[in-house]
């Protein structure tokens, strides 16, 4: 049994071209249980966080909180932006809450059926401007949909390139995922998703992946309530 | 046969360990979400099928054969939540309903004639759970905040069958009451207190306490990484995860003679529930990584019993006499170490466990005295998506303790079991 402790090391994602990033910066967040995080439209220097005991928050590049609900007790897992309307997953209730970017008032909702446990709904969203499509990923078993800009499925598409996915975010023409448990950023391509890169990251649970204006990747962690920033190798 | 067994026991012993639950990376997590308008529910179950081998031993009345056929779980799961304030969960097992009420088909007029086993009976959960922003409150039927066994879920067990440290058989698992929770840290910290009738299972016989006394019962967790035992999705973490946990429970209650008695296990005091107060303590480790892991907990319980001339207060006699000095109390204790690994490569995982009880004299786990309890498991979980079906081939024998032996030193539960589980 010791024997096959490679192979099991390889199951979860040890690889040799796997590039080990180190975060240059880290901030604790003032919010509870940080699940996503996107670009602020009105700020391309500011990030919406969401938590999954419901919260919306803002956050400047530095991670300092700048305002937040209060928790609604909705299970949020995922965040995107589309136009100017922040568009929050909530993972349990298989809902997208639209929000107001102005007052993060919930202007209107839409359900999208996904069956398995509750907990293992929606994880990411993302925007897909060229194409005018969301990406929407569930955690295990991987499963990643493709809807239209009126937010209806059109795609149900298998994953097994990967174990298991907590978020994903569109960024300079590609899809990049992220991985909780194999702590592993991923570069795929946006037509079949095939993995082009990978990045190995030291944070214990990350849930939430974008990019700033920089290009730096930033991470937020659930269990830490931490922003990491990363630069891309 | 015997030593076949023990060689293949101790083989396992030289595999690093887990628990299967933490570790099952293939794990799916059963359950079907419907959605109405934000109110949400959850349809799930899980049911378990064995083939069991019981061997004869010396001594054994019974004329029939021990190797059976059986369906162990057929468990039907609803949990909602409505707007995400309030949860609700109700569970019932339908294989145990029969078992429950004795109830003897081949009789002409089949009457239900109660168990004696009231850890057995069907309904497994029924509460619900009001969420603050400040706390969660859990009001009704459920599992007592007290040990790590007996909070674990079954189908998250890689084993077919819980020990007697948490199967109910030692401590009551389940009662009706009111428990608050609330995590700190984000969920580093969890710790749950709650307040309860004192009598277990029965209470869903409706036998009440005359003393009308509650139990106290609240459990403190600690752990490096949210490993909260409500969620058992943490699977396979690349860095090493470990959990402390610490129990306490109060129970003071007064037994009494006729209909509704308490006392149900005709061999003496059981250590369930005492005429007398119980307070039990206890506590437990968990640490895990990479598809290795092990547990160990323990519990102790120290017993006053009341001034009523039962079995336990003359058992209280007996040792004044014997150490010549006053002794006011009675003390128990069990714990049990369990080791594994699962591959998620091979879908495969190997456990083994080890526990053992230490009672006092005359006092038993449902007519078992003190006994030593080695049991060790193979599991494969089939690759079928969204799915989780799995065989598992489960052996236990008992090893009983010089203390207590006697005529029930040969233990009718030594087997094999081979089945399998499926969740939905």
């Amino acid at each position: 049994m010791l024997s096959l402790l490679p192979l099991c090391s390889f199951r979860l994602g040890h690889s040799d071209n796997v590039t080990h990033l180190k975060p240059f910066y880290h901030h604790v967040i003032a919010q509870a249980e940080p699940s996503d995080i996107c670009v602020a439209a009105a700020n391309p220097s500011h990030y919406y966080v969401v938590g999954n005991k419901g919260s919306i928050g803002e956050i400047d590049e530095n991670g300092v909180i700048l305002r937040k609900t209060k928790n609604s007790l909705c299970d949020y897992e995922g965040v995107c932006m589309m136009g100017n309307t922040i568009l929050a997953v909530d993972e349990s209730a298989r809902r997208i809450d639209f929000v107001n970017e102005s007052d993060f008032k919930v202007t209107r909702s839409i359900f999208v059926h996904y069956g398995g446990p509750r907990n293992k709904g929606f994880e990411g969203i993302t925007y897909v401007p060229s194409q005018k499509k969301f990406i929407m990923v569930t955690e295990r078993p991987a499963l990643l949909f493709e809807l239209n800009d009126q937010l209806q499925v059109t795609a149900e598409v298998k994953m097994p390139q990967f174990y298991e996915l907590s978020s994903v975010t569109y960024h300079d023409g590609f899809l990049y995922f992220l991985s909780d448990e194999a702590h592993e950023v991923m570069k795929c391509d946006l037509t079949d998703y095939h993995i082009i890169q990978r990045w190995k990251i030291p944070v214990t649970n990350p849930e939430g992946i974008c990019f700033d204006k920089d290009n730096n990747l930033l991470i937020v962690s659930d269990d830490m309530a931490t922003l990491f920033k990363f630069k891309m190798q | 046969m015997k030593k076949v067994l023990t060689i293949l026991f101790s083989a396992f012993l030289l595999v690093p360990a887990f628990n299967y639950a933490q570790d099952g990376a293939e794990q799916y997590q059963g359950g079907h979400t419907l959605n109405f308008n934000g109110n949400v529910i959850e349809i799930g179950g899980f049911t378990t099928f064995y083939y069991q081998m019981r061997p004869k031993y010396t001594g054994d009345t019974k004329s029939s054969s021990n190797n059976v056929f059986t369906v162990d779980d057929a468990r039907l799961s609803l949990r909602g939540w409505i707007q995400g304030k309030l949860m609700f969960h109700f569970e019932y097992n339908f294989a145990a309903l029969g078992a429950w009420l004795g109830v003897d088909p081949t009789t002409s007029k089949p009457g239900a004639a109660p168990t004696t086993s009231p850890k057995d009976q069907p309904l497994t959960e029924c509460h619900f759970t009001y969420r603050t922003p400040y706390l969660d409150i859990k009001v009704g039927y459920m599992k007592v905040p007290y040990g790590l066994l007996n909070l674990e879920d079954k189908i998250g067990s890689a084993f077919l069958e819980r020990t007697k440290f948490g199967n109910g058989d030692y401590d009551p698992r389940r009662d009706a009451g009111v428990m608050l929770e609330k995590s700190f840290w984000h969920k580093h910290i969890d710790l749950s207190a709650g307040v309860y009738s004192g009598m277990g299972e029965n209470i869903i016989f409706g036998v009440q306490d005359p003393s009308g006394r509650f139990s106290y019962a609240g459990r403190a967790e600690f752990s490096n990484v949210p490993l909260k035992w409500v969620e058992w999705d943490m699977n396979n973490r690349s860095q090493p995860a470990f959990r402390l946990g610490l129990n306490a429970k109060e129970n003071d209650k007064t037994q009494f003679s006729g209909n509704g008695s308490l006392t149900w296990d005709a061999n003496g005091e059981n250590v369930r529930t005492i005429d007398g107060e119980k307070f039990s303590y206890g506590g437990d480790a968990t640490a895990m990584w990479h598809g290795f892991s092990a547990i160990f907990e323990w519990t102790q319980s120290e017993m006053t019993p009341h001034n009523d001339g039962n079995g336990l207060e003359a058992l209280l006699a007996q040792e004044s006499a014997v150490s010549h000095k006053q002794v006011n109390h009675l003390y128990d204790g069990a714990w049990y170490l369990e080791g594994a690994y699962y591959s998620g490569l091979l879908r495969s995982g190997v456990a083994v466990r080890y526990d053992e009880y230490n009672l006092e004299q005359n006092i038993t786990i449902q007519g078992a005295p003190n006994h030593q309890l080695r049991s060790c498991v193979f599991a494969y979980v089939f690759n079928i998506p969204k799915t989780f079906l799995q065989f598992k081939f489960d052996y236990a024998y008992r090893i009983p303790l010089a203390h207590g032996a006697g005529p029930s030193a040969h233990w009718s539960e030594d087997e094999m079991r081979v089945g399998f589980q499926y969740q939905f």
